[in-house]
């Protein structure tokens, strides 16, 4: 993914304990991955053991994916069933509120 | 000495859901690329901020602004605190965005402890006022 270039970056603090990091990269039209041209990485990282907790990303065979147990299990992917960035950013942030209101 | 500031922003989960779902389908359609700026970080709440941020966080920030830390080791030194306690907080500051640790490229694997850009003051942006934390010679 070397020619891969950040189209969309945000990062956001939640709590003082989680960051929500979400990226999108443009990798161009001939990437094996992402015949689509468009990788997303929504990643939420817990401060305090500093590591990723939840992460959504996509790339061939399983499109959008869901890693909802990390740090442990990082083979473990739940695929989400659509192909549109926004639904998949959607579930990402619902299962960022079911990180957080575990933690309540 | 120029002023080159770190800014806290403060927005609610509810306002970055709908902002960030309205950016992501607009990047997604190709109306050009949105990058957060490296001297913005975005929390919930002043709360939140707190609850991140302690006094020993400032000191740390202070210390590598000004004397310049080699490795983790030797900030720890610097401001006489428990090596794994200070190697612990710059984690947690480098995974918040407030600095980064960088490999010395030596064989032991030492990180080099840098703040994200050359910031001198951390500056916090509430709804209805604006105070900062200066990172100045006497503050580590």
């Amino acid at each position: 993914m070397s020619d891969a270039k950040v189209i969309w970056d945000r990062s956001y603090i939640l709590r003082g304990r989680y960051r929500v990091i979400a990226k999108v990269y443009d990798v161009g039209s001939d990437n094996k991955k992402h015949p689509e041209g468009v990788k997303a990485k929504f990643v939420l990282i817990d401060l305090e053991r500093n590591v990723p907790r939840l992460l959504v990303d996509n790339h061939a065979p399983f499109g959008f994916h869901l890693h909802a147990t990390l740090p442990e299990d990082k083979s473990t992917r739940i695929r989400l069933e659509t192909e549109d960035f926004s639904e998949a950013y959607d579930e990402f942030l619902k299962e960022v509120e079911r990180v957080i209101g575990n933690e309540d | 000495m120029k002023i080159k500031k770190l800014k806290i922003m403060f927005e609610s989960w509810a306002d970055f859901k709908s902002r960030t779902k309205k950016e992501l389908k607009g990047v997604v359609a190709g109306k050009g690329a949105q990058i957060q700026p490296e001297n913005t970080l975005v929390f919930d709440s002043l709360m939140s901020y707190q609850r991140l941020m302690s006094e020993q966080k400032y000191i740390i920030l202070a210390a590598i602004k000004n004397l310049k830390p080699a490795s983790i080791y030797q900030l720890a030194k610097f401001i006489e605190r428990d090596f794994a306690n200070v190697k612990k907080d710059c984690e947690t500051l480098e995974a918040s965005g407030f600095i980064v640790l960088e490999d010395s490229g030596d064989n032991r694997g030492t990180k080099l402890p840098k703040l994200i850009f050359d910031y001198n003051v951390i500056e916090i942006y509430l709804p209805n006022m604006t105070y900062s934390h200066n990172l100045g010679k006497t503050a580590a």
